[in-house]
């Protein structure tokens, strides 16, 4: 039974398929929730297991890749950034000293090499550079990453920590193009067949400040972005669940990814919210997922989920 | 400021900001312009920005699309800054 995107974020909770925590867009997943996101994580990986190499990343990335790819400058309202602390015994006393007299501390804890991954295909880039010149072929590969995004939300649809599973293409533009409009359409196909009902639209990103209206006008008038989106969480605001992005040579650039005549490649990738998907399932079909279709239990694999085990 | 050097100084502008050796001729086009993409832009406004003492509005910002383009912001915005003549 579907339930109205105004009444998911309720119904959800009152399930215990999402557990708020006392951050805004920081939640736990129950075990019903969780079952079905590690489900289609795996349904995902079979769509695309032909794709080429496979990379699984964690939750953080070299902080100077995410600042060569302009991440720090177009979106520093979205990046997280790692600080440790890095002293000596004197200076963890004087840390003390300052957090027990109420005093501000978090000066002592510097930032260190390492941001929270944005985008799943974002580390690749420069292990890829790392290889040597592209090869005329180009590169295809399947990455999956937990990310971060600094969105402070009550939308369920909208969380800080989310997975992202990605196929990306690296090499002619034409070709990396192609990759991504037939990765978008196969994509599409593969969420409507789990009975979800979506349109693919132009899209830009939110970029940081003044800054914005000429970036998102660029990436508008060059179809640089497309999301497919359905009603998730609001009706009237439908929910990004795909992204196919078309990255021109600027992540090419950033690492010095070049063929062997000296040009730089183009990249593109196309990438799963795999939280928003779920979300979209349950909205869709309901909070029990025994209970859907058995075309989208067969899909999804969900069969053998023991019903005890999802609450 | 005469209008000829306003159109030297925003095509130095946009030079040193896209790195390049020589000033882009006033009629070129951001397409035509090696470098000059949305970034590009960007910083192109700020420094435009910085040396005329004004900021742009969105409108303004989104209708960078040449040198002419960013000479007719720069003459009307400092036109506008100008003491009126009695």
């Amino acid at each position: 039974m579907s339930i109205a995107p105004e009444e998911l974020a309720a119904e959800i909770r009152a399930q215990g398929l999402i557990v708020p925590t006392a951050v805004s867009g920081v939640v736990a997943q129950g075990r019903g929730f969780a079952e079905v996101a590690d489900a289609l994580v795996a349904a995902i990986r079979r769509l695309t297991a032909g794709v080429g190499e496979y990379l699984r990343f964690g939750a953080v990335m070299p902080r100077d890749q995410a600042v060569a790819m302009r991440y720090f400058a177009n979106f520093p309202q979205l990046l997280g950034s790692i600080h440790c602390f890095c002293g000596s015994d004197a200076e963890h006393r004087a840390l003390l000293r300052a957090h027990d007299a109420g005093e501000p501390w978090a000066d002592a804890l510097p930032p260190v090499e390492l941001v929270l991954t944005p985008a799943a295909c974002y580390p690749c880039y420069a292990i890829l550079a790392a290889r040597g010149a592209v090869p005329a072929a180009g590169y295809r590969l399947q990455v999956d990453a937990t990310c971060f995004r600094h969105e402070p939300s009550d939308d369920p649809a909208r969380l800080q920590s989310f997975r992202m599973q990605e196929v990306v293409a690296i090499g002619q533009p034409d070709a990396v193009v192609s990759f991504r409009e037939h990765w978008l359409a196969a994509s599409a196909d593969f969420l409507a067949r789990l009975g979800l009902e979506g349109d693919v639209a132009p899209a830009d990103d939110p970029f940081f400040g003044r800054a914005a209206a000429v970036m998102a006008k660029a990436q508008r008038e060059r179809e640089l972005k497309f999301e497919w989106r359905t009603p998730v969480s609001d009706a009237a605001r439908p929910t990004a669940c795909l992204s196919a992005n078309y990255h021109l040579d600027s992540f090419a650039k950033a690492f010095g990814l070049r063929f062997d005549d000296g040009s730089h490649a183009h990249s593109a990738c196309v990438g799963f919210g795999v939280e928003r998907i779920a979300l979209a399932l349950f909205r869709t079909h309901g909070m029990v997922a025994e209970a859907w279709p058995v075309e989208v239990v067969d899909l999804l694999r969900l069969e053998g989920t023991p019903r005890a085990d999802i609450r | 400021m005469p209008a000829n050097d306003l159109v030297a100084t925003v095509r130095s502008i946009v030079a040193a900001t896209l790195g390049a050796a020589d000033p882009p001729a006033a009629d070129a086009r951001a397409r035509e312009v090696a470098g000059w993409d949305s970034h590009a832009t960007v910083q192109i406004i700020f420094a435009i920005e910085d040396h005329f003492g004004f900021e742009m509005t969105g409108e303004e910002m989104e209708s960078i699309d040449s040198v002419a383009s960013i000479v007719a912001i720069a003459t009307r915005r400092t036109a506008m800054s100008m003491p009126a003549r009695s």
